[in-house]
Formats: C-alpha cells, structure tokens, sequence
C-alpha cells in the first residue's frame, strides 16, 4: 500500500514536471515550423495572450530606456594608449617675447574683423536674395497662379543634393594611379 | 491654361561654375592661421611621431659616441632601423617626383573667354549673344533666356534653355523650382532667373547662340551693359 | 465673418497657418571630411545661416566617422608598397520649417562658403538617417520581432490561440 502510494506521487511528479518542461517550450514557440499546438479554451488563450503582450510590452519599454547608445567617435574619445605615457608627450614651454604676443592679439583681431564684415555681407546677401525673391514670387503670382503654384513646390527631385567643396590644386588631367585598393575598416555592427 | 496677359514670360537661367580650386587666402587669414598653427603646436602633446624622432636622435648620438670609442655597431643599427630622417628624406623625393611628373601645384592660366575651365579659383558665369531665331540679329550680352511656353512649368522652360543653348549633354542641376529673382522690360517681359551649376566640357548649339562667354562676376558686370538688369541678378552672382 | 462674432471662435481660438510657402518637412544638412576642425566651424555656420533663413534648427550633432584604409601595391604585384588610414568625419545638421523656394536661396550660400575638402550633402530626413547614429540592439529587435509575430495567424494557430 505504500509502495503504491509511493508510485501514485512519483507518478504525479513526473506528470506535473512533464506538464512544466511543456509549458516552458513557449518562448521560443513563435516559430511557424512547430508543431501545432492543441486547441486551448478561447478564455484561457485571451488570457495568455493578454499576459504574454503586456510582458513582452514591458520588457520592450525598459530596454529602449537603455539603449540608444550613440557608435562612439574617435575624436572625442580619450586616446588612452597615448595617454599611459603623457609624461613624455609635454614639450618644453616657450616664451614669448611682449612683440610675440602683441602681433598675435592683433592677427587675432584682424581676422575676428574680417569675419564679422563677411558676416555683415552674408547676412545683406540673405536680405537681398529673399527680396528678390519674393519680388520674383509675387509678380509670377500676379501674371499666373498656375506657374506660381508649381514654382513653389517642393522640388523633391532635385534632393538628395551632393555637393563637393573646391579642393587645393587643379585636377590632373593624365594622373596614373598607383596600383592599390581601398579597405573599407569603419567598426561595423550587426 | 494659356497666361492671359499682356507680359510674356521669359525664363533666363544664370549657367554657373562653382571654383574648381580654393581661392588664394588673404593676408590677413594667411597670418592668423600661421600664428594659430603655432600657437597649437605649442600648446599641443608630442605624438608618437614625434616621440620616434626625439628617440632616434638620441640613439645617434650614442652611436656617434660608440664610434669614436671605436666600439661594435651592428647591434645599435639593429635597434635604430628606418629613421624618421631617412623616411622624410624619401617622402621629400617622392613629392618632387610627383610634382615635376604633373605640376600640380600650379593653376593653369586659359585666357580663351569660351573655356570653362578658365579662372579655376573663381566663380563663372555663362553670358552669351542671342539671334532669338533672326538672322543677322545679336542681342547684347546677356544671361540665356527663352520664352515660356504655355503648359510649362519654369523649371521645364529652364531646362529646355539649357537644351537649346548647349549642344552637348551638360551634366547640371537646376537649384528648386521658384525663380530667383524678377526683371521687367518694355520688351522681352519679366525675366525668371535660376540658378544651375554644371561640371563639364562645354559645347554651344550655334543655331541660337551667336556668342558666348564664361565671365567672373566682376567681368559680368563691366560686360553687361543694362544698369537694372544687373541689379536683377546681383544676388546669383556674389562670390 | 472672422473676429469675435464668428460663433466658431468663441471657445477655440483660432491657429492661423503663417506658412507663406509649402514646405519640407524635416531637411538634414551632412558634411563630411577628413578634418573635422573646419567641419565643426562650418556646421556652426550651416546652423548660424539656418537661424537667419527662419529654419528651425532641430539638432546639430556628430556620427561616428567611418575609416578607411588605402594601400598602394608594388607594380605588378600584391605587395604592399605603403598603406595609410585615414577617416572620414561626419556631421550633419537637422531643419524643419523649410520653406521650398528658399532652400535653393540656402545651399547656394552654402555652396559659396563651403571649405576645401568637404562635401555636403543635403537630403530629406528618414528614420534610417536616425538609426544610424546608434549601435544596433540585437536584443530589443528580437523582442519587438516577437511582438509583431503574436499577429501572425500563423503563429497564432500554432499556439493554439485560434
């Protein structure tokens, strides 16, 4: 009798363990390839769902909280190999004579003068030209609506705009590259 | 949807070619910028460059010293290798090699008016000589233009400009599609200008254009005669 | 019938649409270089040139350069002669409240201005512009890929849910 007893429990146990490992399947249960599962109750399925979207929901929202981390820049990071031996990396101070100093208080001057004139001349360029422009605008308007409507679209077409600035010397005409190759080694991350 | 008016709707497209080659800097930015680079290297940290270099020099002195103590200096060559000395002096060749092959420090100077590729460092624009379609007949120097035609928008007319006045396939963008700015004539009407860049060998159709030219901006405005019609497009033109 | 006797208006006020222009909706302004010096004071000045057009300046930051390394072979062999790295910087400037017309006005000022070496770049905003700025989340993505699957009627079979 209590052997069997004893056999019921086990019995119980390994269907209840059983009964778990099954349930534990779920997770990874979203592939299409398993097998069907049986028909579960309409109300017990509601359920289920509702727990398994709020949970997964909940774990979504919290790790968007931490991630976001901006690709780190080299340029504004602390080059730390280079910095284990900044003892040796300090030059000797210079002195500076008074004339020394006085002629780079005036360069600096001069060129803070001399932006702020081209500033001065971009920001009436900027006046003139939406002058102009509206001038152009309105006068097109009064002739004809249908070209003033066109003419004030967004021209989408002409974006993305790449533009190159001017470069040192002239191009080479004749130029014979070197044999060599370009090896793309930006930090890439799946 | 014909403009019913007593204007007709001229676009002129201002063809311009960006600098090619930085401009000279001024005075006053070449000496800031020397005294700046200066005043940065002083106050800057000796990279690992450098670090080589104040190395080697002292391992030459030592070698130097062990010579004339008249001691073994296979093992001290060993350690020093390549100097920096030695690889500057290489790169030095390798830069004269390279600029005797192509001069390309040099800008060449093109004094043909029709070269696009003239005046490298500076903006360009097209002025040209129009018929309108007359024979004999040469408008004075002026920007391209051409009659709207009706069912066209003015970025259609621009483009179509282009098509007329170049006979090669011009690799160009026209900038939006509003015009930039607004000149009234007795005849020929309002002029709507844009503006375009373009990058490329530079033929012109003859059948329109009897002249052409690619001007600085301060060589527009000795070239072009009309005072109002300047002022029109003076905005397209600074530099 | 605008003003105070316009029934409409008495509990709402009225939002009068300034727009003079359509406009583009978000504009993201990228240069890119190999010293990111002057490339930092031009982006000063794409946002100070911005602010006098009546832009919206909506963000001004830094992407991670991308590197590259050049190497030049021996003639007529594999060997490599010299190789150099070198990067290419990245800083891009966000607008809203672009007026159409005057973006063309915008970028030919800038095309004047623009420094030795740079090229700019001016497109319309994507999400993709955004996401690039970050390190992908393998993780999160999963998860998200999870939630979306709980749609999928067959997913949803499977479980025994339908």
């Amino acid at each position: 009798m209590n052997t069997l007893t004893n056999l019921t429990s086990r019995l119980c146990v390994t269907a209840s363990t059983s009964y778990r490992a099954f349930h534990q399947t779920i997770p990874s249960a979203s592939s299409v390839f398993m097998k069907r599962q049986k028909k579960i109750d309409p109300e017990v399925a509601k359920q289920r769902e509702a727990r398994r979207r709020k949970r997964l929901e909940k774990e979504i929202r919290q790790m968007q909280k931490h991630s976001k981390k901006p690709k780190p820049m080299d340029e504004m990071t602390l080059d730390v190999k280079s910095a284990k031996n900044i003892g040796e990396r300090r030059r000797p101070p210079t002195e500076l004579s008074i004339d020394q100093i006085d002629e780079r208080a005036v360069a600096m001057k001069d060129y803070t003068r001399s932006r702020n004139a081209l500033q001065k001349l971009d920001d009436a360029w900027i006046r003139s030209a939406l002058a102009a422009q509206n001038k152009a605008l309105k006068e097109l308007k009064a002739i004809s609506p249908e070209l003033y409507e066109e003419a004030v679209k967004p021209a989408t077409g002409n974006l993305p705009l790449t533009i190159q600035g001017p470069s040192l010397t002239p191009p080479i005409k004749k130029y014979e590259s070197p044999d060599g190759d370009y090896v793309d080694t930006t930090r890439q991350w799946s | 949807m014909a403009v019913m008016s007593k204007w007709d709707i001229v676009a002129s497209v201002i063809l311009s070619r960006a600098p090619i080659v930085a401009p000279q800097m001024q005075e006053v930015e070449r000496r800031f910028q020397t005294l700046q680079l200066e005043e940065e290297a002083e106050k800057s940290l000796l990279n690992d460059y450098e670090l080589k270099s104040k190395n080697d020099q002292k391992m030459l002195e030592r070698r130097a010293a062990l010579e004339r103590e008249g001691k073994e200096l296979s093992e001290l060559d060993e350690q020093i290798g390549l100097t920096n000395a030695v690889r500057e002096d290489e790169w030095a060749r390798a830069a004269q090699r390279f600029e005797n092959q192509y001069k390309f420090s040099q800008i060449p100077q093109i004094s043909d008016l029709r070269s696009v590729e003239r005046q490298m460092d500076r903006k360009l624009v097209l002025i040209v000589k129009q018929t309108f379609g007359q024979k004999g007949y040469k408008s004075p120097w002026i920007l391209p233009q051409i009659q709207h035609r009706s069912g066209e928008t003015l970025r259609q007319t621009a483009e179509r400009c282009i098509g007329e006045v170049s006979k090669n396939d011009l690799n160009f963008t026209i900038a939006g599609n509003a015009p930039i700015a607004v000149h009234s004539q007795k005849y020929p009407a309002p002029i709507q200008k844009k503006t375009a860049q373009n990058t490329s060998d530079f033929a012109v159709s003859h059948e329109h254009v009897a002249d052409f030219q690619w001007v600085t901006p301060d060589e527009f405005r000795s070239t072009v005669n009309d005072k109002r019609y300047k002022a029109a497009v003076s905005c397209a033109l600074s530099e | 019938m605008a003003g105070e006797k316009d029934p409409t208006l008495l509990y709402e006020p009225k939002f009068v649409d300034t727009r003079e222009f359509p406009e583009y909706p978000t504009i993201n302004v990228r240069v890119q270089g190999f010293d990111f010096v002057p490339l930092e004071k031009f982006q000063a000045f794409i946002d100070r040139t911005a602010r006098r057009f009546n832009f919206e300046v909506v963000d001004s930051y830094a992407v991670a350069s991308q590197t590259h390394r050049a190497l030049t072979y021996k003639p007529h062999s594999t060997v490599v002669e010299a190789e150099m790295d070198f990067a290419v910087y990245d800083r891009v400037v966000r607008l809203r409240a672009v007026p159409a017309p005057r973006l063309a006005l915008f970028t030919q000022l800038l095309h004047t201005h623009l420094p030795v070496g740079v090229t700019l770049t001016v497109k319309e905003h994507e999400k993709a512009d955004e996401d690039y700025r970050y390190i992908p989340d393998g993780l999160l993505k999963q998860k998200q890929e999870e939630l979306k699957a709980l749609d999928d009627p067959n997913v949803r079979r499977n479980l025994g849910w339908e």
